[in-house]
């Protein structure tokens, strides 16, 4: 893997691979937004204990608030199309395995974002190829190109 | 404590690319991913995996990534101190003092992602995800515009083969038996539509085309068969024996040895990965622990080469050699997809040995036409 990386300077990383350049105006905006914004304080940082080992889901909570207030610029020509959500686990990543594809926050798409504070994220928007072949078939019984079918028959 | 953070943030490169590659290799939508990594303080250190892109916050880091099929690449970490400080003292004195300090690229970079359209985050225009309603089985429609067909829409009924690689970069191939739908609006079947293979590959921007290939071999056989077959003297058959010399002429007249090859219906190319800046350099000092033994595949008899570039496996399977890895290319890929007439299925999912001598004994023929 570390064969098929390149490092790059900034500049030209962000020149070359951003997914759009924000103009100066925009960026100030959302300075200007984040400047009259009721943000959380320091707050977060208060409920942190080095001593307790890893514990980064205290510290994402600002970010979110960051975000939250950055996606409701107006004057913007584009369409927030992410939401940044905070869903912690009770474990922190980082002290877990890296084969380990547990999530704990996302940008999730702003139009599939379910409503309620309580109401269940499913983070992964498409189910692993993976799955798709052995949940949908697992003894190969089941061809799932016959479905089109059934909605003939009731 | 210097130490623990530079294996910490090695250690954290390993999951932002594991995750990535996982990403990758689950979501056929993805043409390629972004990973941002977000200074912050010492105490906030975090992997987070996303749907869209990643963000892992850790001490004094800030670092952007692209993943994708031809290559990767990471920004130049550096001491994001205005960011430091804009998170640090936004939270702490408020937003006058921090601004001071300039955040405008923290801003510009959480705008660009916030505002940026799904194509622009890496999801393919040309697949798309869909699930029924009422619930059913997911499935994925594939647009593929032929120039000579036009656009034709398929939608995936089952995958037949997939590569699940341990690197990102790669041809990644994913098979699938599908049907042509009438549009991304209306998912039923066209007239007369039967179920064929598509195949959804990465290649070089230098590649040949599988229809390229097809076509020229089709050309230098037809070529071939009409200089010598008139004679009733192939070279390579002199010494065969009769009985087999007039099978073979038999198989290459009237073109019946066509029908040993796949028939082609539509074929497209896709977006194409971005290039490398030409300031990009490999770093071998990214991942702080070498990888010490690579994984086999997943699947039995699967071949292993294509489960690395050809660097990555020489560099993991001979670190002990002074010999260094051969230098990548770093070359361009786009997206190929193909659609097959012939309904296949993977040689290792035949269950039947008739069925399998039946396969190899056409891959023969097949085989044998091209040798000429």
């Amino acid at each position: 893997m570390r064969s098929e990386m390149v490092v790059c300077p900034w500049n030209e990383f962000w020149q070359h691979y951003s997914p759009w350049a924000p103009s100066d105006a925009i960026v100030q905006e959302g300075i200007s937004v984040l400047e009259n914004a009721d943000l959380d304080g320091n707050e977060w940082a208060k409920r942190v204990d080095p001593s307790a080992g890893p514990n980064e889901n205290a510290g994402f909570k600002s970010l979110q608030d960051i975000a939250w207030k950055l996606q409701h610029m107006e004057n913007m020509d584009r369409h927030a199309s992410y939401t940044l959500v905070h869903r912690p686990n009770r474990v922190p990543l980082s002290t877990i395995s890296s084969g380990n594809h547990m999530t704990d926050g996302c940008f999730y798409p702003s139009d599939g974002f379910p409503n309620g504070t309580t109401a269940p994220l499913e983070l992964r928007r498409t189910a692993s190829v993976h799955e798709y072949k052995t949940k949908s078939d697992p003894k190969r019984t089941h061809d799932a190109s016959l479905s089109y079918l059934w909605h003939h028959f009731g | 404590m210097a130490s623990f953070w530079l294996t910490d943030i090695g250690q954290n490169r390993l999951k932002v690319v594991g995750a990535a590659n996982y990403a990758m290799n689950e979501n056929p939508e993805r043409m390629f991913i972004y990973g941002v990594m977000i200074i912050s303080l010492v105490y906030a250190r975090r992997l987070l995996i996303c749907a869209c892109f990643k963000i892992t916050i850790e001490a004094n880091v800030f670092t952007l990534w692209y993943f994708s099929r031809s290559h990767s690449a990471m920004s130049e970490s550096f001491d994001w101190m205005q960011v430091n400080l804009f998170c640090i003292l936004i939270l702490v004195d408020g937003a006058e003092w921090a601004f001071l300090k300039n955040p405008k690229i923290f801003v510009t970079v959480l705008l660009s992602f916030i505002y940026a359209t799904p194509v622009e985050l890496g999801f393919d225009p040309n697949v798309k995800e869909y699930t029924p309603t009422p619930p059913g089985p997911q499935y994925f429609i594939y647009t593929i515009n032929d120039g000579e067909e036009g656009m034709a829409y398929f939608k995936t009924l089952r995958c037949l083969s997939e590569y699940r690689s341990l690197c990102i970069s790669g041809r990644s191939t994913r098979v699938w038996k599908a049907i042509q739908i009438k549009s991304l609006d209306d998912h039923s079947p066209v007239n007369c539509a039967k179920e064929v293979v598509l195949k959804d590959i990465w290649l070089g921007q230098d590649a040949q085309t599988e229809r390229e290939l097809q076509t020229n071999l089709f050309t230098d056989i037809g070529a071939y068969i009409k200089r010598t077959l008139p004679g009733g003297c192939i070279p390579q058959l002199r010494e065969s024996g009769s009985v087999y010399s007039e099978l073979i002429q038999d198989l290459l007249g009237d073109e019946k040895w066509k029908k040993h090859f796949l028939t082609i219906l539509f074929d497209g190319i896709g977006v194409p990965c971005k290039e490398r800046p030409v300031s990009a350099r490999p770093d071998p000092t990214l991942f702080d622990e070498p990888i010490d033994e690579p994984v086999a595949p997943r699947s039995q008899g699967a071949d292993h080469s294509r489960a690395y570039s050809t660097s990555v496996l020489h560099e993991q399977t001979s670190s002990t050699s002074a010999a260094p890895a051969a230098p990548r290319t770093f070359a361009p890929k786009h997206r190929y997809f193909v659609v097959f007439q012939e309904l296949c299925k993977a040689v290792e999912d035949l269950t039947s040995f008739s069925d399998t001598m039946n396969a190899l004994k056409h891959a023969v023929k097949g085989h044998f036409s091209m040798s000429f």
